[in-house]
């Protein structure tokens, strides 16, 4: 088998995926972009994790893809968010604030 | 939902690959191609973006294979891959896949065989609403033998105390067989058909349905209505199958009858007891209501004889428990109950107990025993084929150990190679078991063939979905077993240091592991071909047994009156009288007589003879087995039972003579050891009271086995016809010819005398005795199959090892030989490498055959279970297998040239 990411990304990683077609439908490479973009270069993902999310959430039927044009005249499968993916991420994203509101309580009381 | 989106995705990705895998590239370039754009964007050349791409996003090949090997499809794919794979393996060595599939498929199809067999006797349900809720209640009796009630049977007033006690039941019913087991139904010949007497309530108990008419009402009972139900065949034997049947009279004993339904054609109840009389006399084919016995004149006052003592415990109880009560919950308290009736019923029930058992296990009776421990022989055998199996494939597969390496080298997982042998070994496994599915059918022909008449159910065995099912399955796991072995074995083995240094690593480390195997095949060769010789040798030592009297030449037949309950003494002396004259006139024909019984196949209970002359009454403790019968004719130089004291009886023993009577050596021992009993006089303990006479002993016959050849003889009086006037059905002719050829004259003389007697089929004194040892002929016969099956398995199994030994070490061979070892050297060395192996297995195979031998002690007779005889013959015959077996691929290895043995290194 390939590399796995970490647990820590693999958790996150469908999450961050969601949020950002949450934003707007886009192929690929636009989500790697973007999570590259709003992490301010944090998260760099390769191809594979990447993918290998993206194969995972749409069989899971959290987002679709369809093939589209692309501003440069060339054909990619653009992704877009489900009602299920939606929802999926309103649990996530809640969860997860519960988490690292719970984390930063332990720290901080140490 | 998403499942099925999941698995619609993986179809689509199995049945679209290559638009998928398009899509996919594309989809990967498109991505490629716009990470390299942005780059170029920031100023880098093409290439060097490019590579820079390469670095930070990873190889888009690699992505692809992750990709492509997460879903399931991909699992299926690579199946389906091994499968093909497996095919061209099994291909490529027909012979090896041949013999592979035999092997299996002989151990699955003997499986198949007794399943089936197990299937129809034990565990398919039986024909009836809810049967798993159907008990039997049979009574338990703690006395000593000559008083007990042993066939669990009931009195009418215990029955209705446990009807009215017992909560755990929902209902009870009884019925009985006995006592009325003639039946003519006059239509052009009288035929004999077995009836049963039954409560209204049996049917609805048993929850069926007659095809037409109605089953009995309680009415019917209270009336003792004339009425009776018909089986499936007697209606159409009878009544062509015709609806007027209903109605309709039908003449039983000289007497009408009305039939008021008729039963669908798989209702049989209740089956026959295990014992051959009754296979004789054939099924149940008709019910009447339980108060309708001709032969009993019941007062009003006592509908059921509840006094009088013959009467009294004769009926079988059939009882449907609760929903969710088990049979442990209704045996407390039947306990219950019978303690109870024990303190209230002192004089009759002090020792009565009662059993719930099961009715499927009821009927299967005493045949669950030898079933299961047949299936454990098939079991067996089935293990011996598996180890047999394990060992060519681990044979095998050491001469594939290169191609594994390979394999593993070029990044296959250890999974992944066990998957691919396992595959491989499945593919076999199904195989066979399809061929062993198929002969499985006329195993079971044979099964039915040899088994003895008594096993009930067996003639319903079929080859069905549940059978298929079964050896599917059993193929299945099989096939996984015997190819873990060799898959575990060679995924093991580190590649690197296979493809350094060739085969022989490998082949020495196998080599334990197969000796291991084939010590295996050797024990478990030896526990059966030890059993089965003991077996044999008990059925070989039955068919020694001198029955006491000349079973060749003799034609044997039962000559029954319609109603011999009222018919006159003088008309059945009268009969056997001209019979005897006119059978004389036959020529061949050298004696004739006629007989009570011939054998007392049941349990007999143990008598004393009320008085002897002379003697004190005999102590209750001394009491044994004793018969009496009558006979008339010439009944023993029929059977040439010689005479050792006295004289036989003559036409002057008539009813106005002196009684007489002539004794056999056990009974003479008995009374009147080292005396001459000619000329002593005795009375009989005569249950039914008439005989107050002195009856003097006339004649001194030898012992016969008539209680069954295994057991010792008993001790018996034989009485005249004439004197006594019960009926001798049984018909002895003795002929200086052929004695089958005789068959039709007889017969049809017989006929010619009276037209309403009844005949039975005529046999052959041996096919009588045969059907005595039917059930040891079938053990000889299973066991013999099976261990010659074993002998065969392991005959292989050696032979396959050595061949690939012998294989492994040409070169070493060679080297041998170049140093000037000869060829006897070579032979001795392999030998003893064989005999290692055996040995060891005989060894441990020699503890397992006495403990399984100690088990089927039961079975045997006129051998010990730890018979030198045949643990030394099973042992040499297995040595000699070896030996024979290991001895041709050894020879082949002197073969060796040794030129050609060292090129090949």
């Amino acid at each position: 088998m390939a590399e796995k990411p970490s647990d820590l990304v693999q958790g996150t990683l469908d999450m961050l995926i969601l949020k950002t077609l949450a934003l707007e439908p886009t192929h690929g490479y636009g989500i790697s972009v973007r999570i590259e973009q709003m992490s301010k270069g944090v998260f760099r993902l390769n191809a594979g994790s990447l993918f290998l999310a993206i194969q995972r959430l749409e069989r899971d039927g959290l987002i679709e893809g369809e093939w589209k044009p692309t501003e440069n005249n060339r054909r990619a499968k653009y992704y877009a968010l489900t009602q299920k993916g939606r929802k999926r991420l309103n649990n996530e994203t809640r969860e997860w604030g519960r988490q690292v509101a719970a984390i930063a309580r332990i720290l901080e009381a140490s | 939902m998403s499942l099925l989106r999941n698995i619609a995705v993986g179809l689509r990705v199995l049945f679209r690959k290559k638009q998928v895998s398009q899509e996919l590239d594309e989809e990967l370039n498109g991505f490629l191609q716009m990470a390299v754009e942005e780059k170029m964007k920031q100023g880098m050349s093409r290439k060097e973006a490019v590579r820079t791409v390469r670095l930070e996003r990873g190889s888009l090949e690699v992505t692809k294979e992750v990709l492509r090997t997460t879903g399931w499809e991909s699992f299926v794919e690579t199946c389906w891959q091994d499968l093909r794979f497996g095919v061209r393996m099994l291909l490529k060595n027909p012979g090896f896949t041949a013999l592979a599939v035999l092997i299996l498929a002989l151990g699955i199809g003997a499986n198949a065989a007794v399943f089936s067999v197990l299937h129809a006797v034990l565990l398919r349900p039986l024909p009836y609403t809810a049967p798993e809720q159907l008990t039997m209640l049979c009574v338990t009796d703690s006395r000593p033998r000559s008083w007990a009630v042993t066939d669990g049977s009931t009195s009418y007033r215990d029955f209705l105390e446990w009807r009215r006690q017992a909560h755990t039941f929902e209902d009870l019913a009884i019925f009985y067989k006995r006592g009325w087991s003639v039946v003519t139904l006059t239509g052009e010949e009288p035929e004999k058909v077995q009836g049963a007497f039954v409560s209204a309530n049996l049917f609805t108990l048993m929850g069926v349905q007659p095809l037409l008419g109605h089953v009995f009402t309680e009415e019917d009972l209270q009336r003792r209505e004339h009425v009776v139900i018909l089986s499936h065949g007697l209606w159409q034997s009878r009544f062509g199958g015709l609806l007027q049947a209903l109605g309709h009279d039908i003449n039983i004993d000289g007497k009408p009858w009305r039939v008021v339904g008729v039963m669908p054609p798989q209702f049989r109840f209740p089956f026959l007891a295990g014992n051959w009389e009754d296979r004789v006399e054939g099924e149940v084919q008709l019910w009447a209501p339980l108060t309708t016995n001709p032969s009993e004149e019941p007062s009003p006052s006592d509908p059921f004889n509840l006094t009088r003592p013959q009467g009294a415990a004769r009926f079988q109880v059939i009882a449907r428990l609760n929903p969710k009560i088990t049979v442990r919950a209704a045996q407390a308290e039947m306990d219950t109950i019978a303690a109870r009736l024990a303190f209230q019923y002192p004089d009759s029930d002090k020792t009565l107990g009662v059993q719930v058992r099961r009715l499927n296990e009821y009927i299967a009776g005493e045949m669950r025993r030898p079933l299961f421990l047949l299936s454990l022989c098939v079991l067996l055998l089935l293990l011996l084929a598996c180890t047999n199996l394990a060992t060519l494939f681990l044979a095998r597969g050491a001469a594939r150990a290169r191609e594994l390496a390979v394999r593993a080298a070029i990044g296959a997982t250890r999974w992944r190679v066990v998957r691919q042998l396992l595959t491989e070994s499945v593919l076999l496994g199904i195989i066979a078991g399809g061929a062993g599915a198929l002969l499985a059918g006329p195993a079971v022909h044979l099964v039915v063939a040899l088994s003895p008449l008594t096993v009930p159910r067996l003639d319903e065995t079929r080859i069905d979905t549940a059978v298929l099912v079964f050896s599917f399955l059993l193929a299945l796991v099989s096939s996984l077993a015997f190819g873990l072995v060799p898959a575990r074995r060679f995924s093991a083995a580190d590649p690197h240091e296979l493809l350094k240094t060739g085969q022989q690593i490998t082949a020495a480390s196998t080599l334990g592991m197969q000796g291991l195997l084939v010590g295996t095949q050797f024990a478990l060769s030896l526990v059966l071909l030890a059993s089965a010789s003991l077996v044999i040798r008990s059925f070989v030592e039955v068919l020694a047994i001198n029955p006491g009297f000349q079973p060749d030449h003799i034609l044997t037949t039962r000559v029954q009156f319609t109603n011999p309950d009222a018919t006159p003494p003088a008309r059945m002396a009268d009969y056997y009288q001209r019979a005897w004259e006119r059978l004389h006139q036959i020529p061949g024909v050298q004696a004739v007589g006629t007989v009570g019984n011939i054998f007392f196949l049941e349990e007999n209970q143990n008598h004393a003879l009320r008085q002897v002359e002379g003697h004190p009454p005999e102590a209750v403790g001394s009491w044994a087995p004793l018969v009496w019968t009558q006979v008339s004719g010439d009944y023993f130089r029929a059977m040439a039972i010689p005479l050792l004291e006295g004289r036989y009886f003559t036409p002057q023993d008539g009813p106005e003579s002196p009684p007489v009577a002539i004794i056999n050596q056990s009974l003479a021992e008995r009374y009147w050891p080292g005396e001459d009993p000619v000329g002593k006089r005795l009375k009989g303990f005569d249950p039914r009271g008439r005989n107050d006479e002195w009856v003097t002993v006339v004649g001194l016959v030898a012992d016969m086995r008539s209680h069954g050849l295994e057991r010792a003889s008993m001790a018996e009086i034989y009485e005249v016809q004439a004197q006594r006037g019960e009926a001798t059905p049984n018909l002895v002719v003795r002929t200086s010819a052929d004695p089958v050829q005789l068959a039709p004259t007889i017969r049809s003389t017989l006929r010619s005398l009276d037209k309403s007697v009844i005949l039975s089929g005529i046999t052959t004194m041996q096919d009588v005795l045969r059907e005595q040892t039917a059930a040891r002929r079938f053990e000889a016969w299973l066991m013999g199959l099976f261990s010659a099956l074993a002998l065969l398995l392991a005959a292989v199994g050696v032979y396959g090892v050595m061949h690939y030994f012998v294989t492994q070490r040409i070169p070493e061979i060679g080297v041998r030989m170049a140093f000037g070892a000869c060829g006897k050297d070579i032979v001795s060395l392999f030998m003893q490498r064989a005999m290692r192996f055996a040995g060891a297995g005989l060894a441990v195979g020699l503890v397992l055959a006495l403990w399984s031998a100690s088990l089927i002690k039961r079975m045997l007779f006129g051998v010990t279970n730890t018979d030198p005889l045949s643990f030394l013959g099973a042992l040499s015959l297995l040595i000699l297998v070896a030996l024979s077996a290991a001895y041709f691929p050894a020879r082949r290895a002197t073969k060796v040239d040794p030129m050609v043995a060292l090129r090949y290194e």
